[in-house]
């Protein structure tokens, strides 16, 4: 009789521990998120993410996981509840980290489920990959939306980011497309099966991965096997051409070296035919003296073919003659480099690496008119 | 604030009484059981920047209403991913000895590493021939029914399942597995069987019928174990392509894989005993090309600091090549080096 009073009385005594605290822990996460205060103001728009500095703490120290986690995102007046992860490979080592943030399925994102927000460290400038992004979509191709951003975790200003649309199932389905075989090229994608290559080495099939990547497989064997003269007749049925020689000239203008091994999806719709789609094209508008013909055995083997050829050369000349002309590069450079300087400028990682907008920016037009001078004289051997 | 302290009181108000009713129910509740895992994981895959390090775990709570009535509800969860997961939940009844059943969402039996669960395995992941199955719908969890009898040294040395269940996506599946444990005394002979007939009428989908088969033979005796298991069956995805590509007919895969585990008792203070443990298997996802396959060659040690406590280190090794070059055989997706920390109860 004694000892179940006593288990009464302690039971009781739980509740009340209980219930004061967990009234003490929600409290205290009202006090921790608080007041939202805004140091900076600058024209882009701003996203400010909020976590708590226990979950800060383990997404600083764990650079190399892929662990979410949980926190608010507020943009353009709207709070989101998200969880957040490092993002990119080699991008992890860099100073300035890059995040994938993901939304709830009951409240997504511009009707996304995914967002990046990449920090673009390599580019000094900052313009390469929005400069890069816009050739290709005037080329023809379809592109992850993208513009620039100051992010703020929990009120302290971390920098200018590209808030980036991944390639995913809800980039296809807002553009009116079905799902079907998406494939990421993550890094020593080859499209040759000589000296022996497994397709899932290279590439990763997206959203699910049910291992068949039969139509890829049959892609490459296609390059491997059938003779020049009969290319023409047996790739169109698997792959879009057109779209992949718009790819390549864009790749060759801006020098998209990292987008022949890796960094580029494969979509194929509907047992159709596969479209390329560019991503992460930070490392282009470098080294002015790259060949014109590119790089992959999916370039090489479309090259031998002569009407291929000569399309090619054509969109290279319209686009340089067009859209890679100084006349409308570079007051888009100087377009963006205004609206970006504010903000460029306080990014506490670029002043801490001493870049100037300027300085930079100069580097992309000189790029772009020693490719062009490099181009002209290398269009009249192709 | 205001506002704050209000939602702050409220909520906690809920939980209070949240709490108050499940602390009532396990006060007087004896029957029920807790069964769970968590895992420390360091894993590296071939051709990947870097090692994923992250940490899992699963809570089974088992309920025993009455006599003859449980349920169960299997959570689990991975650091990686924010979404706790609830995996498996059924009711069980247990009205007859040899007549178990088994209502909810339940697992298909379609091979060893299928019926063993996870935490149990004796490699750290499943083996690729499982991996390979899994997205073709031959194994994992449908709503269903299941009436099995579990031998478990007693009465005559057979156990059976048969599950039927049916998935949102229009797929209807019978599955059966019968097994005999007394064969040359001390092996478990299984046959396997599963069938799924799609009733979705939308265009591109999966063919209507597919079906594979396994047969195995296991001995789990002392220290030793070791199982051979074989499989073949139809991969509706790549029929369908293949239905595409003008060449119409049913793509068949065939794959065996080979275990093998012995336990040395150490008995020491820290460490109990090693288990060192092989895994041979090879696949071939297309039987029209028998020479293109998938090769598996995995070794591993599991080190027990107790029954339910070990640190396990699995090197995979998988080596492939294809139908359009089948001379070149190299590393394949999929190998990879883990380790892993496992505390179960």
């Amino acid at each position: 009789m004694q000892k179940k009073n006593y288990r009464k009385k302690y039971h009781s005594l739980l509740f009340i521990v209980y219930y004061l605290l967990f009234t003490l822990l929600n409290l205290s996460c009202e006090i921790i998120s608080g007041p939202e205060v805004e140091e900076y103001e600058f024209d882009l728009p701003s996203v400010h993410i909020y976590i708590d500095s226990e979950d800060l703490g383990i997404l600083n120290s764990n650079v190399y996981s892929n662990r979410c986690i949980p926190a608010r995102l507020v943009y353009n007046d709207h709070e989101y509840g998200v969880h957040l992860r490092h993002h990119g490979h080699l991008s992890r080592h860099f100073l300035k980290k890059s995040y994938k943030i993901k939304f709830k399925d009951t409240d997504l994102f511009e009707d996304r489920k995914k967002v990046v927000l990449s920090s673009q460290w390599t580019d000094k400038s900052l313009l390469r990959s929005r400069l890069s992004f816009y050739l290709f979509q005037k080329a023809g191709l379809r592109t992850s939306d993208n513009r620039f951003i100051t992010l703020f975790i929990n009120n302290d200003y971390i920098g200018i980011y590209y808030l980036i649309e991944p390639v995913d199932e809800f980039f296809l389905l807002n553009r009116g497309m079905e799902v079907g075989n998406l494939y990421k090229s993550k890094g020593h994608s080859r499209f040759t099966f000589e000296g022996g290559y497994d397709v899932r080495v290279g590439f990763k099939k997206k959203p699910i991965d049910d291992g068949n990547y039969s139509d890829l497989e049959y892609l490459i064997n296609i390059l491997d096997t059938v003779p020049t003269d009969k290319l023409m007749s047996q790739i169109e049925k698997v792959l879009d051409v057109e779209n992949y020689l718009n790819y390549l000239a864009v790749s060759v203008l801006i020098t998209n070296w990292d987008g022949f091994f890796k960094n580029f999806y494969l979509h194929n719709e509907n047992f159709g035919r596969f479209k390329i789609i560019p991503w992460d094209l930070d490392l282009t508008f470098r080294n002015s003296t790259r060949s014109i013909y590119g790089q992959n055995n999916l370039s090489k083997r479309l090259l031998q073919v002569e009407a291929y050829r000569t399309y090619y050369k054509n969109r290279l000349r319209e686009l340089m003659d067009s859209e890679f002309s100084d006349e409308v590069m570079f007051p888009m450079i100087d377009q963006l480099s205004n609206y970006i300087e504010e903000a460029y400028e306080n990014d506490p990682f670029i002043r801490a690496k001493g870049c100037s907008l300027d300085k930079e920016a100069k580097a992309v037009k000189n790029f772009i008119q020693s490719r062009r001078s490099y181009l002209e004289e290398q269009l009249k051997d192709l | 604030m205001l506002e704050s302290v209000y939602r702050s009181v409220i909520l906690s108000s809920l939980f209070f009484i949240f709490c108050f009713i499940i602390n009532s129910k396990l006060y007087g509740q004896d029957k029920i059981s807790y069964d769970g895992y968590i895992t420390m994981n360091a894993r590296y895959e071939y051709n990947d920047k870097y090692a994923e390090l992250f940490t899992r775990a699963k809570m089974e709570i088992k309920l025993k209403l009455t006599q003859y009535i449980k349920a169960e509800i299997d959570i689990r969860g991975n650091s990686n991913d924010p979404e706790i997961e609830l995996k498996e939940v059924h009711a069980l009844f247990k009205y007859y000895p040899n007549f178990f059943i088994k209502i909810g969402n339940i697992k298909k039996c379609f091979g060893i590493e299928e019926l063993t669960a996870q935490e149990n395995l004796y490699t750290i992941e499943e083996s690729q021939i499982n991996e390979y199955i899994s997205p073709l719908g031959y194994v994992g969890r449908d709503p269903g029914v299941q009436v099995y009898r579990k031998y478990k040294d007693r009465g005559i040395p057979y156990s059976y399942y048969f599950v039927t269940s049916f998935n949102q996506s229009g797929i209807f599946t019978i599955n059966g597995r019968v097994s005999y444990h007394n064969l040359l005394g001390s092996c478990c002979l299984g046959l396997d069987g599963i069938y799924q007939h799609s009733v979705s009428f939308a265009e591109n989908e999966y063919p209507s019928n597919s079906y594979a088969m396994s047969i195995d033979l296991s001995r789990d005796i002392g220290s030793f174990y070791a199982d051979l298991e074989a499989f073949l069956g139809m991969d509706p995805i790549e029929t369908q392509l293949s239905d595409y590509y003008g060449d119409d007919r049913d793509v068949l895969f065939l794959g065996a894989k080979w275990l093998l585990a012995y336990y040395y008792d150490i008995n020491s203070t820290v460490v109990k005993g090693i288990e060192p443990l092989f895994l041979f298997g090879i696949l071939s996802p297309d039987t029209r090309y028998i020479n293109a396959n998938r090769i598996e060659l995995l070794l591993g040690i599991n080190i027990y600091f107790d029954e339910d406590m070990r640190l396990r280190l699995n090197g995979d090794l998988i080596l492939a090549n294809n139908k359009y070059n089948i001379y070149d055989r190299t590393i394949a997706a999929g190998s990879k080096v883990l380790l892993e920390f496992q505390l179960k109860w």
